[in-house]
């Protein structure tokens, strides 16, 4: 029995941490620049396919990866510039529009060239580790290593560099960053850049776990915005630990209630979390300004 | 001049609409067929309007269709219904109001039974389901099948279960496929009569990723057999998930599963010894050697340069058997084309290429209008699957 | 050196300032008084960059900057200390500084010893969280974050608004200091105790023009503000 829950709880982690690397670049892009970023689940499903395609024209996994997250990367600028620069200033709702819009196109783009089959990259890492006490696989080994070296990377860009502190500013205060003489060019291509390049990754490695194909991406980036809301929106911390107890939640309610109530699950919280504590776990409470 | 030009061209231009709203000549056939184009369930879809597409056009090229003493051609008009309720509805509408009378589709088991009744009030059209397995969909006035039912699918499950007397099953089901869900408790009972405890029934749903906690617990119950119905992109992914997960039992899976399909999300080492139940399909006919089968995939091959995927044949086979209710009932007429169609015997469509089996009164469509194309169970061997033919062994 | 004329700005289709005239010089710091309402946050994000100028221009040192980004202007030393102080809540006292530093690249430990020395709280505060001081402090911050890009023009919005006028004080006697080291001062303020203290020049503001200019001895006594207060 105990042996059962360790092993429940391995899974809900590991499945919690492909919820929270998918979130992280998400946040990142609402929590600087306001945009609530619907395309950003064709980042990762964009990052899956040219991993894939990289994959299958005979490069190593990594290094597809690494060119996947590049190509992706120059992708999400496009986005930006296209979809969201013109709307400096609109409401909300007008962003939110451009975003679904972008991500329709991206994935009707991605099944024309692709179809819209399934299909796995073949794992970089195979087998499986077996504890006495759990067992998890090498490939979800990597992406936990991967979410932990992620939040790892952003932390020491936002904390440790010129740029990560005009970005901070940003985030805290648009105007305010403005009078510092931040140029908002710079802001919102970096903040594309890595908000782009994490969801490629994320894409990268969960398609050598999970099928890919081009709606792919809208399933994550709906449990990711379920991620945003508990955990506090523009909170890494928030994006972390939100995503790690949105998957245990999934696997203890799949693993002891049913399966069928696995969905059900996440949004029963989403709704507590909202009615108890709207600001999320981790974030502050928006004062009007 | 420029007048006269501009006037040269709203006649031309007014007599290709004219010629495009014609009504179908008297020595023509409109055929209709509606399948999902574009989408995630398209790459059942597309062979599948390619099937019928090389059939309208063997016929054609044979000198059409014998209608009483005269030849007729077939023609044919696309619909692509995106394997949604809705777009399905409105590509019926869309074939209607053209006037087409003889309707072949839809392949999916969210469509079917959103046509269903429209086409069962409907007595001036014809249909010919070539590809949802659901159950209820067809009614054997004027709405006929040629692909297996469910519970046809189930029926080799059953076979398996009694050869190999196992002791215990699990099953993972899709539930958003109409079809599995509908058969399920029936199944899960029959098992049960075949002295098999059912150790638990989960479900999924389609595009979902992780199964991790439902399959640590049924690791956990040690069930003797994974039952997996569904599609074959989650069910690979399941079948790699439990073994990660230490599950040594034996896997079945029942789903149309080309092996491309499954190649792209599983290795081929860890499909080694599954077992599927599902009627033989295109690509078993072929690599049974069946010569019907060997020509189609030739022909299929050289007009469209890929090889025809699962369902092809049924959607080819689906054509000459309206070919041969017409020329039986000697008549266009859907009155009489169902007459025939109710009437018909496998020996006479000899093109057929699915292994249809006579109803015990002889006839092709039963009662309800569904073709006897019984499960048989196949095991993945190396690169694919492999018919077993005898289950005793 | 800075000379604005006839400057026409607004938000969306309304119109705030309606033809606005105002210069401002080091060695004379001059306070733009007014109601509530009357343009005064508009005309400093106007300067500033933060909003597009309809028509109308400015000037600084004689250079046309209308057109020019936030950031050039800052670069051409202009900076703001805005209404209601705007520091950046989840960040050090440091890191505020630095950012008021930003376009310098990393600041000198020269400057923020200035600053340092200038607002001696500061110092202590170092490593707080910026949105954990109180508002005194907080002002006192925006101040020295302002002066961190060396500016030759510094505007303040309403400082003394939501102080105490033992920190109203403190804010006054800073800014004279901060005029008397040879930075231009333009204060847009409500609060006639720091207007009196600080101002030399004052200009009333009413219906979005300089309705009186003049000596802040002179206008602060004329009544003129009590006027433009009162909608006259």
């Amino acid at each position: 029995m105990l042996d059962l829950f360790l092993q429940q709880t391995v899974n809900g982690l590991a499945l919690g941490s492909t919820y929270a690397l998918v979130a992280l670049g998400l946040t990142l892009i609402f929590g600087v620049l306001l945009i609530p970023n619907f395309a950003h689940g064709e980042f990762y499903m964009v990052g899956a396919f040219l991993t894939y395609a990289l994959v299958m024209a005979g490069l190593n996994f990594w290094l597809a990866m690494a060119l996947g997250a590049l190509a992706v990367i120059a992708l999400g600028c496009l986005i930006d510039l296209v979809a969201f620069r013109p709307l400096r200033g609109a409401p909300p709702l007008s962003l939110m529009i451009s975003a679904l819009a972008a991500s329709i196109i991206l994935q009707q783009t991605a099944t024309l060239i692709w179809t819209s089959e399934a299909r796995t990259i073949p794992t970089p890492v195979t087998g499986v580790l077996r504890t006495p006490f759990f067992i998890v696989t090498w490939m979800q080994v990597v992406v936990m290593a991967s979410l932990i070296l992620s939040v790892a990377a952003i932390w020491a860009i936002l904390n440790r560099t010129r740029l990560g502190l005009a970005i901070r500013a940003t985030a805290q205060n648009h105007d305010a960053a403005l009078l510092m003489g931040i140029s908002m060019v710079q802001v919102r291509l970096a903040t594309f850049a890595i908000g782009a390049a994490l969801g490629a990754i994320a894409g990268a490695l969960l398609g050598a776990t999970f099928p890919i194909y081009p709606t792919m991406g809208v399933n994550p980036v709906l449990k990711a915005f379920v991620v945003l809301v508990l955990g506090g929106i523009g909170s890494l911390r928030g994006a972390v630990l939100g995503g790690l107890f949105l998957g245990l939640v999934e696997v203890m309610v799949a693993g002891y209630l049913s399966t069928e109530l696995q969905d059900i699950g996440a949004f029963t919280l989403l709704v507590l979390v909202l009615l108890i504590r709207p600001q999320g776990f981790f974030g502050t409470a928006q004062v009007e300004r | 001049m420029k007048a006269l030009r501009m006037a040269a061209v709203c006649l031309t231009a007014l007599g290709l609409t004219m010629a495009h709203a014609a009504p179908a000549l008297t020595d023509e056939i409109l055929i209709g067929e509606l399948h999902p184009l574009t989408g995630p369930a398209s790459f059942y879809g597309i062979p599948e309007s390619r099937g019928i597409q090389l059939a309208v056009e063997e016929i054609n090229a044979a000198g059409g269709v014998r209608v009483g003493d005269q030849s007729q051609m077939l023609r044919l008009m696309t619909e692509d219904d995106h394997s949604t309720p809705t777009a399905g509805v409105a590509a019926l509408k869309k074939l209607r109001a053209a006037d087409v009378r003889f309707i072949i589709g839809p392949l999916g088991s969210g469509v079917a039974p959103a046509l269903f009744p429209i086409i069962d009030r409907d007595s001036g059209v014809t249909q010919i389901v070539d590809g949802t397995i659901a159950e209820g969909v067809t009614n054997g006035r004027n709405i006929f099948r040629n692909q297996a039912a469910v519970s046809q699918y189930d029926l080799a499950v059953a076979d398996l279960f009694r050869s190999k007397k196992y002791a215990s099953v699990a099953m993972m089901t899709d539930r958003f496929h109409a079809g599995f869900m509908g058969t399920q408790p029936a199944l899960s009972e029959t098992l049960k009569s075949l002295n098999a405890t059912v150790a638990a029934e989960e479900y999924y749903k389609l595009g979902d990723t992780d199964f991790s906690a439902a399959m640590t617990k049924l690791v956990s119950l040690q069930p003797e057999v994974l039952l997996i119905r569904g599609y074959p992109a989650e069910g690979a992914l399941i079948t790699r998930q439990a073994r990660q997960l230490g599950y040594e039992g034996q896997v079945v899976w029942e789903m149309v599963s080309p092996p491309s399909t499954v190649l792209k999300n599983i290795s081929a080492t860890e499909m080694e010894g599954v077992y599927n139940c599902i009627p033989p399909t295109t690509e078993d006919y072929i690599a049974l050697g069946q010569d019907k089968a060997l020509a189609f995939d030739k022909a299929y091959q050289a007009k469209f340069g890929t090889t025809p995927g699962e369902l092809s044949t049924l959607s080819y086979d689906a054509v000459y058997i309206l070919k041969a209710a017409f020329e039986k009932a000697g008549s266009t007429e859907n009155e009489a084309v169902n007459a025939a169609l109710a009437a018909m015997r496998p020996e006479d469509v000899p093109q057929l290429i699915s292994g249809y089996v006579a109803h015990q009164d002889g006839r092709l469509f039963d009662d309800v209008g569904q073709v006897n194309l019984r499960g048989a169970v196949s095991i993945w061997q190396g690169e694919g699957w492999v018919p077993v033919p005898d289950l005793a062994g | 050196m800075l000379e604005i004329s006839d400057l026409r700005a607004g938000y969306g289709r309304m119109a705030v300032l309606h033809g606005l005239d105002l210069t401002a010089m080091p060695g004379r710091p001059t306070v733009v008084m007014g109601a509530n309402g009357v343009g005064k946050t508009t005309l400093c994000r106007a300067i500033t960059g933060l909003i597009p100028v309809w028509s109308g221009g400015i000037r600084l040192d004689g250079h046309d900057i209308t057109c020019l980004s936030p950031a050039q202007r800052v670069r051409r030393g202009i900076a703001l200390v805005p209404e209601g102080r705007q520091v950046f809540p989840d960040m050090t006292v440091r890191d505020n500084l630095r950012l008021g530093a930003y376009l310098r690249g990393e600041p000198g430990p020269s400057d923020l010893e200035q600053v340092e020395a200038l607002f001696p709280i500061l110092a202590d505060r170092r490593r707080q969280t910026a949105g954990l001081l109180s508002g005194g402090e907080q002002q006192m911050l925006a101040l020295a974050r302002a002066l961190m890009s060396r500016p030759r023009l510094l505007i303040l919005d309403e400082p003394s608004q939501g102080l105490a006028p033992k920190a109203v004080a403190q804010v006054a006697e800073a800014v004279q200091r901060i005029s008397e080291s040879g930075v231009a001062i333009l204060l847009v303020e409500q609060n006639m105790t720091l207007a009196e203290t600080v101002g030399e020049w004052a200009v009333v503001l009413q219906g979005g023009r300089a309705e009186v200019e003049g000596p802040a001895s002179t206008v602060l006594k004329s009544g003129a503000v009590e006027a433009s207060y009162l909608g006259h």
